[in-house]
This record gives C-alpha cells, sequence and structure tokens, in this order.
C-alpha cells in the first residue's frame, strides 16, 4: 500500500482530525470533496467552534438559527457594519428617528420641527413636514407608528411651550400623508404614544395645593381616539383613562405592549379569584403548587413545574393548529386572531390585551405594569375607569376614599436608580432600560453615578441579571429580533439579544449619536448624527 | 527500526508482560499498565479473565488482525511513554495540564511519521481505542491542514475534487469566510483611499 487511503477514512475519525480546527479552517476544509464536506458541517464540530469563539454563550441549544453553523455565520457575517449611506440633506439638527412595527417605515423628527417619513426598502423619503409653519412648534423630539402603521404620532413642543403631539395617517399605496388631529399634555416631559391602533395616550399633571402624607399629585392619563383621517375628527373621544396618585414625582414616561404574556395574566386571574374567594395570592399560588407537585414529570423541579403550569395557556393545544404561527403582515395586521375554542384560556384569546408600562419618578424610582382588557376600555370609553359604591362612601375615611378614586399597577419594580428611558422589543417581549445607578466604593461612599442597560422580561417580568450592556449614553438601548443596539457618545455598540455577553460590534462614528433606531427583522441601523443621518447594514 | 527519541521508557524485566500478535504474525510485548491504555486490551482482558499477573503470564498472545506490525512497534512505544498517565476512560486528560519532556516526547515521536505511517498509526490507535493517540493523531493531521489551501489539502491527501463546478461555486459561496474576506479586502481599500486623500489635495 503505497499511498494511504485518505479519502476512504472512516467518517468519524476525519470528524475527530476536523474537531482539532479553526473555524475558517474547518469552513475550508468543506470545499475539499463531498465526503469531507459533509463531515465538516456536523454540527458538533460548528458547536465546538462556536462555544471557543463566545465562551460566554455557552449553552446546549442554538437560539437563533438551526444550527450552529448558521449561528456562528450570523454573527460573523449578518452583523450591520458597513455604513451604506449618509442622508445630510436635513439642514437641522436630527431628534429622534424610529422604525415601525415590521420595519415598512421609519421617521425622522428635527429640532426645528420638521418631520420625515421614508420606506426602509428602498430608502425613500415620501414625505416631509415642517411643524413649526404648521402648528406652530418649536420643536418635534419623538415619532411613533401605530402598531398597524396606518398612522403616525409625532410629540412635539409649541412655541408657547406647552407639550403637543399630532397624529397623521399614511395611505400605504399612494404614501400621502394627511394631518389628522393634535392633543396638547403635561407635564412638559411626558410624550404621548400609542395604545393599539384606535387610541393614543396623553396625559395631564396635577399638583396639590398641599401635599399630604399619601401623595402630592395625581398624573391623569387620558384616551384619545385617533380618527382614520380627517374627515371623521367629530368621531375623536377623549376619555379619562387611569389615575395614578404620586407620592413623589409624577409618571414620567408610558408604553404600552401590544401584549401580555400568559404567565402574568394567569397571575393577575388568581389574584382576582383570590379577591373573591377572600383568601391570598399566596395562597391561590400554594393551591396551584399543590396541583404543580403532583403533577411533576420525573426530575422536574417543583419551580420549573408551577411555570410551566403558569404558562401553560400560552401554548394552547386546543386552538395551536388553528393559530397562524407566523404573523401575516401585508394587511397591516401584526397578531391574528383566528377563529378558537370557547373554553380555552390561552394568549391568543386575549389579543386585545395591552400591558400598560409607565415609570414614575420621585425619590424612588417605579417601573410599574398594569394589564388593559377590552371590559377595562369598554369601562373607559364609558366614563366609568373609576367605579365607586356610593353607598359606602360615608362610611370610608380620607385615604380609603382617595385611593379608591385612582388606579394602581398590577406590578412594580424598584428600581436601583434613575429611569432615563424605556424602549420595548419590537416583538413586545422584553423592555430595555437605560438606568443611571449610584457607584460606591470599598467604604460604602457615594464617589460617583454610571449608566447602564438593564433588561425586563415581560413575560416573567422580571430582570434579566446576567445581562448588563456595558457603558451607555442616557437612551435606552434597541432591540431587533437577535440584536441589542445602544449608543455612547460617538459609538454604537451591539450585542446579542440571545445570548447577552461581549459586544459583537463598534460603529464608530465622526460625532456624538443623538438617537438610534434598529430594523425590527433585519441588520438596519440608523444613527442621528448632528443633521446626518447614517445608515448601517451588513 | 530506530528506538525514537531519547530517553524512551521500556518496559523493565520485572514488569509483568502482556503478549500481543501482529497481522504479519510477529508476536510484541508490552508491560500490563502500558496495554491498559487501550481500550480493546482493556475489554478483552476483562473478557478472557486476564484480571491478574498469573493468568497474564500464562496468556496465549492476542492477535489484532488489523494492526501491522510497524503499526504495533509504534503504539507499543506510545504506550510505555504513557504507562503512568490515567487509563484510558477518562475523558480527555491528555488535554489538562502535563509536563513539558512528554510533550516533547510526542511531539518528536510525530514528527518521525510519514503521511503513511502515521495514516496507519491513526488507523491502530481507533482499532486499539487508545484515546490519547487518536487525539494527538488527529492534531497532527490537523495541523498539516491549518492554513492550507483546498488545493493544497487535497494534494497532501491526494483526495478527488468530486464536486460538480455549481456545486463547488455554491459552498465557496456558503463559506462564511469568503464575506469576510472581501469585507476586509473593502476596509483596507477604503482605508488606502483614505491615507491618499490628504496627500492628493495637499
Amino acid at each position: 500500500m503505497n499511498c494511504p487511503q485518505w479519502d476512504q477514512l472512516l467518517e468519524h475519525l476525519l470528524e475527530e482530525i476536523l474537531s482539532n480546527l479553526s473555524a475558517k479552517d474547518l469552513a475550508k476544509a468543506g470545499g475539499v470533496n463531498r465526503h469531507w464536506y459533509i463531515v465538516s458541517r456536523n454540527d458538533r464540530l460548528w458547536k465546538g467552534v462556536f462555544n471557543e469563539k463566545y465562551p460566554l454563550w455557552l449553552d446546549e441549544k442554538v437560539k437563533i438559527t438551526d444550527s450552529f453553523f448558521d449561528e456562528y455565520v450570523f454573527f460573523k457575517n449578518d452583523l450591520p457594519k458597513t455604513k451604506v449611506q449618509i442622508v445630510d440633506d436635513f439642514e437641522t439638527e436630527l431628534s429622534a428617528v424610529a422604525f415601525s412595527l415590521t420595519g415598512r417605515y421609519f421617521g425622522v423628527t428635527g429640532v426645528n420641527g420638521m418631520f420625515w417619513l421614508c420606506l426602509s426598502d428602498s430608502m425613500e423619503f415620501f414625505h416631509e413636514r415642517d411643524l413649526n409653519e404648521y402648528l406652530s412648534w418649536r420643536t418635534a423630539d419623538r415619532i411613533d407608528f401605530s402598531p398597524d402603521e396606518s398612522r403616525v404620532l409625532v410629540n412635539g413642543i409649541r412655541n408657547d411651550g406647552k407639550r403637543e403631539f399630532a397624529s397623521f395617517s399614511i395611505n400605504s399605496e399612494s404614501l400621502s400623508v394627511h394631518y389628522i388631529c393634535r392633543v396638547i399634555c403635561s407635564p412638559e416631559d411626558f410624550r404621548g404614544c400609542w395604545f393599539d391602533n384606535q387610541f393614543v395616550i396623553s396625559a395631564e399633571f396635577y399638583k396639590f395645593n398641599i401635599p399630604t402624607a399619601f401623595g402630592t399629585s395625581i398624573s391623569q392619563l387620558w384616551l384619545c381616539s385617533v380618527p382614520k383621517d380627517k374627515s371623521s375628527i367629530a368621531d375623536t373621544i377623549v376619555c379619562p383613562f387611569v389615575r395614578f396618585l404620586n407620592r413623589t414625582g409624577y409618571v414620567k414616561q408610558v408604553l404600552v405592549a401590544q401584549k401580555v404574556s400568559a404567565r402574568f395574566r394567569r397571575i393577575l386571574q388568581l389574584a382576582e379569584e383570590a379577591k373573591w374567594e377572600g383568601t391570598s395570592l399566596a395562597e391561590k399560588l400554594l393551591e396551584l403548587k399543590t396541583r404543580a407537585e403532583i403533577g411533576c414529570e420525573d426530575g422536574e423541579k417543583e419551580l420549573n413545574a408551577l411555570k410551566r403550569l403558569l404558562d401553560l395557556e400560552s401554548d394552547c393545544s386546543l386552538c395551536f393548529s388553528q393559530h397562524n404561527p407566523t404573523p401575516s403582515t401585508s394587511n397591516g395586521e401584526i397578531w391574528i386572531q383566528k377563529e378558537m375554542s370557547i373554553d380555552c384560556n390561552c394568549v391568543c384569546h386575549h389579543p386585545e390585551d395591552r400591558l400598560l408600562i409607565y415609570v414614575t419618578g420621585g425619590l424612588s424610582e417605579r417601573l410599574n405594569f398594569k394589564m388593559i382588557t377590552p371590559e377595562f376600555i369598554w369601562k373607559v370609553l364609558n366614563l366609568k375607569s373609576i367605579e365607586v359604591d356610593d353607598e359606602e362612601e360615608n362610611d370610608t375615611d380620607g385615604i380609603d376614599y382617595v385611593l379608591k378614586r385612582v388606579h394602581h399597577p398590577d406590578h412594580y419594580i424598584e428600581m436601583p436608580g434613575t429611569i432615563h428611558d424605556i424602549q420595548l422589543s419590537s416583538d413586545q417581549k422584553v423592555l430595555m432600560v437605560a438606568l443611571e445607578t449610584v457607584v460606591e466604593d470599598d467604604q460604602g461612599n457615594v464617589i460617583g453615578t454610571q449608566l447602564e442597560h438593564r433588561q425586563v422580561d415581560l413575560g416573567k417580568m422580571i430582570f434579566e441579571p446576567k445581562h448588563t450592556y456595558g457603558k451607555t449614553g442616557t437612551l435606552a438601548a434597541c432591540t431587533s429580533e437577535n440584536l441589542i443596539v445602544s449608543s455612547h457618545e460617538t459609538e454604537v455598540t451591539i450585542w446579542s439579544r440571545d445570548y447577552g455577553g461581549e459586544p459583537l460590534i463598534h460603529l464608530q462614528h465622526d460625532e456624538k449619536v443623538s438617537r438610534i433606531a434598529v430594523h425590527p427583522r433585519n441588520s438596519m441601523i440608523l444613527a442621528c448624527v448632528r443633521k446626518d443621518l447614517h445608515v448601517w447594514t451588513i | 527500526m530506530a528506538d525514537g527519541p531519547s530517553g524512551a521508557k521500556k518496559c523493565r524485566d520485572d514488569d509483568v508482560l502482556f503478549r500481543v500478535k501482529s497481522k504479519e504474525d510477529r508476536e510484541y510485548t508490552l508491560s500490563k499498565k502500558a496495554a491498559q491504555l487501550s481500550g480493546t486490551i482493556h475489554h478483552y482482558s476483562e473478557n478472557y479473565g486476564l484480571d491478574n499477573d498469573e493468568a497474564i503470564m500464562k496468556m496465549e498472545p492476542m492477535s489484532l488482525l488489523e494492526v501491522s506490525s510497524e503499526s504495533l512497534h509504534h503504539i507499543i512505544r506510545w504506550c510505555e511513554q504513557h504507562r503512568n498517565c490515567p487509563i484510558w476512560e477518562e475523558e480527555k486528560w491528555w488535554q489538562n495540564e502535563r509536563d513539558a519532556e512528554l510533550t516533547k516526547w510526542e511531539d518528536e515521536f510525530m514528527a518521525e511519521m510519514t503521511s503513511e505511517t502515521l495514516y496507519n498509526l491513526f488507523l491502530a490507535a481507533n482499532f486499539l481505542d487508545i484515546k490519547c493517540l487518536l487525539d494527538k493523531c488527529a492534531q497532527s493531521v490537523a495541523d498539516m491542514i491549518k492554513g492550507k489551501s483546498v488545493d493544497e489539502i487535497r494534494e497532501i491527501w491526494m483526495l478527488e475534487n468530486d464536486f460538480t463546478p455549481e456545486e463547488e461555486e455554491k459552498i465557496k459561496n456558503e463559506n462564511p469566510w469568503e464575506a469576510i474576506l472581501r469585507y476586509q479586502e473593502q476596509l483596507e481599500k477604503e482605508k488606502e483611499e483614505q491615507a491618499s486623500q490628504p496627500a492628493a489635495s495637499s
């Protein structure tokens, strides 16, 4: 045997050899011949390569694609790293940029009160409007698309210093944009946002003349219906939505997640049941836990069994087959409601539920969550959002009297610092928080503050402990399907949303980045740098 | 046959000797401890009651029909050198911290091998289930692949390219490094342009 039969080498022996290669050599080895190709694409090999490259991400399962090979390729190739364009004809400093929910459009606002709308695929700017001229605004500072992308909301400050927002309709075919209505709100730093496709939330702030022990002010949120176009403006309704009593500070920022996680809903249901049965939530949970213990599968931890029970409704097998697994976006509907069985309680049966997220400031900063059901909206529209039993009124003391006339969050998270900004991920599952925390030295003396990103999982309603996204500015990070993007001074930093760990890539700019947005589906990133808009893609 | 690197351990006279027979029917002996590095021999001795010195001393040679005399010679050298290492079952102990002398010995051992002997040794290590040797062989082969072009790899191992041109093109495109290399080239080009610009303007 003169020449050894390397081409007949057993598969597992070739795999053994290839397992010593770096990703680059391994990818190349696949090009030798068919046998080598098949062996080199074995995902066991790619798992090893992946884990070597990203040791902090050690995990048994791939999270984005179907294989470690694709996963590796994704992190190597599909990150935004090329600056394809700089749009530099705005002639004003840019104040905000945002994508619509499917990423079809994005909008930009300028500090002089201008706003622009653009198609993100073709980079075709199809609308610009000067709100200084049109509505006498001093500045525009936020732009939001309605979940169905049919309308856009621009926040700004009027020449007289009052805070206001205006809404405009977008015709998806002709791309014509028309003004619909404007709504004033307070305090000055509150920005209106979409509640759903029909309503927007505005706010008013009432300060008590004499602060009491249980409150210094009231934040009243309003629900304003935005008609489809200006012709039906007479149908506009403004209703008192929710009212919060502020100990200190006020409701600073409001966001609405278009869905509520099954677990959160389930816990609220249990709490409600407990109220009716005169027990406590703890007891209800204990009851459920006993059931979990019975239902424990082999080796399953009790807590996991409980979680499984709480999450059960999210994968309801009854109507699973009838659900559309991928949301269709062609007709603008993001979450499609399908025919369903009546008895089932799963998350798809409550597509109308919304999660109101609001930040309250003051001495202790809190992230508050309140589930808003269609029944509640019905009450709001019939001006019954506060229901007080008249007969009881005489018997209650002062505090009770007040507390019955305000709303309370279903859940809140006390923050270890000041909340500067919050942002929802495009899939509405994660809330990004820009937090300023106090830094202490070894003796516990305050030596300064630091800005950091934190992530709240809206399914579990907890801070993700492992993800801390390094150095950051006062803006919350943006998230796409797979990436988390934040800006700090001249640098935009990208992290993996699924794995956390070290930053994947840094994008440098010449000057300070004032605002960023990331396309929800692909890897397009927009960065406002003074008067320019920098466009990054893969 | 050469004795190999200096300081090679040989089985001592007072060792209990395990008898093996190559494909060519040539008999070899190795110490009991060294033999235990092989999973195949380990199982063989379990199955045939060779668990005490007396039994081993009385044993008939174990025939290894797949192993040539040359490979067996190298294998025995390897095993004698590693006989104080943990036995075959322990997962990847040889990747942990280890003494430099042994590593040096291994490297010299591997350097002796030609493509043919290495191939046969690799197969023999696989047959005898000697994990540390198998790993070292794979590592050595991989070292020969590292940094080489596809054509060079084919030439070294005398492998035939059985892809159709279309397949080859497709594979090239899915190779993540093609895209990265292109990107890096582009970056370098930009840098060069930037570097040349001020010179041009002045």
